[in-house]
């Protein structure tokens, strides 16, 4: 019989899930966590022995017809992309193939300030732009949550400068469209920069997380009474199928309608 | 009266029953890891999301409503009560003041797509077979240990500990309450605001 054992389980389980989800942030975080473990030039130091070098992409824009062809090129880890659409390349002078390439780097102008949240990336073509195209760019570090803009810069001399963001289809990037190619990283302009302790960090350590785990406790059985209590209510004479059913006795489907027949 | 919440080993033998959970601790294991790896292509990750949630909501026709944990009766309160489960599950995150990643408007429909599926999936079919199998704690322990599984492809092994945890929780209300309405609003509420 489920009795006082079911509301002291959701307790126990609820204080359980509150001290699990407290060992990283944000908790329970279903379904659309990044699919790899973000790769980075410079890993942050408690990632350096599980970090894994990023890859760059390369790929050969067609043309045809004097233009250039619309495509999509993707590092080989999926952490940058571009997009391009037809004609976004200016044609060389015998028609021949364009070359586009992304390269994660570790030496870039700069900063002044902004925050990355991601590698910054070389992005370079055989011959310019004459058309804007879109730049996606995962980010690893959620320091004051999900970083706003893709920030840019065209030379190693050139100064940063915001692109914003676009929607991205893709959870956990960022997309900005461009006229130029360069440098591109994603990340926090100078002003939302964390400050030190802020964002949150442990949490105040222990005495909030079980403060936290009893609210969680008491929010979980108080949900719970009502439903348990209007499940009694209304259960009456109905049998606790599959837990009442011996082993191997197929259920009766049949039963109830022959109780309403016999009325 | 014999106690319920036990593991039944008497029932162990039950090969019907024992051949009814595998098949659905596999077949959604296999679709949330199917949907896992057609979303690590840019182009497929919407739609991922959406018949990958679809499937395995599939699952839960081979069950009646009820044995799901479905029923309208007291829909008004399973709902309410689904809001304050979300609530457990976003305080850890709510305390500490660090949001999640914003959803794009059409990952927002898709999460509710997954978050719906994964609760008939686990919660309800996978909850229902192993309950008429071994009982309520082997249906808890089994629907969160498969649960936990689906997710080692799309979650760094840090995060599976709260994962487990919240399987349980949500396991657990499944059985004390009978019910899976309120696990599907917490799940929802907590992967659009997480």
């Amino acid at each position: 019989m489920r009795g006082p054992r079911a509301p002291a389980a959701l307790g126990i389980a609820a204080v359980a899930y509150v001290l699990a989800a407290w060992l990283v942030t944000p908790g329970f975080f279903d379904g659309f966590a990044p699919a790899a473990p973000y790769h980075w030039v410079s890993p942050p130091p408690d990632l350096r022995s599980s970090n894994q070098a990023p890859s760059g992409g390369r790929t050969t824009v067609p043309v045809q017809n004097g233009a250039a062809q619309a495509g999509h090129l993707s590092t080989g880890d999926q952490q940058a992309s571009v997009a391009y659409p037809s004609q976004s390349f200016q044609v060389p002078a015998g028609g021949g193939p364009i070359t586009l390439a992304v390269e994660p780097v570790g030496t870039y102008p700069d900063l002044g300030g902004i925050v990355p949240a991601g590698n910054v990336y070389s992005i370079t073509a055989s011959t310019p732009l004459i058309s804007p195209v879109v730049v996606t760019l995962r980010y690893g570090s959620q320091q004051v949550g999900p970083p706003s803009d893709v920030f840019t810069a065209e030379t190693p001399t050139s100064a940063w400068r915001s692109l914003g963001s676009i929607n991205s289809a893709v959870p956990f990037t960022v997309a900005a469209s461009t006229h130029m190619l360069g440098y591109f990283v994603v990340g926090f302009p100078p002003a939302a920069a964390p400050t030190p302790g802020g964002g949150g960090g442990a949490g105040g350590g222990p005495p909030i997380v079980l403060l936290v785990a009893v609210a969680a406790a008491v929010l979980a059985v108080l949900a719970a009474l009502p439903v348990i209590a209007a499940r009694r209510r209304s259960a009456g004479a109905e049998p606790e199928a599959p837990d009442a059913r011996p082993a191997g006795v197929p259920r009766n489907r049949g039963g109830a309608r022959r109780r309403r027949g016999r009325r | 009266m014999q106690p319920r919440f036990r593991i039944r080993p008497e029932r162990l033998t039950d090969r019907p029953a024992a051949a009814r959970a595998a098949g659905v601790a596999a077949l959604a294991l296999g679709l949330e890891w199917g949907r896992v790896l057609a979303a690590r292509r840019p182009e497929l990750a919407l739609a991922s999301l959406v018949v990958g949630g679809a499937a395995l909501g599939a699952l839960g026709l081979g069950f009646s409503a009820r044995e799901l944990g479905l029923s309208r009766s007291q829909l008004g309160l399973r709902l309410v009560s689904g809001v304050a489960v979300a609530a457990v599950l976003l305080l850890p995150a709510l305390a500490r003041e660090r949001p999640g990643p914003l959803l794009p408007p059409p990952f927002a429909v898709a999460a509710i797509a997954v978050s719906v599926g994964e609760e008939i999936a686990f919660r309800g079919a996978l909850f229902a077979a192993l309950d008429a199998w071994l009982g309520p704690a082997a249906a808890i322990v089994g629907s969160s240990l498969v649960f936990t599984a689906g997710h080692v492809l799309s979650h760094p092994p840090a995060f599976l500990l709260a994962v487990a945890a919240a399987g349980v929780l949500l396991a657990t209300w499944r059985w004390a309450c009978r019910d899976l309405v309120a696990p599907i609003v917490a799940h929802c509420v907590a992967d659009l605001a997480l």
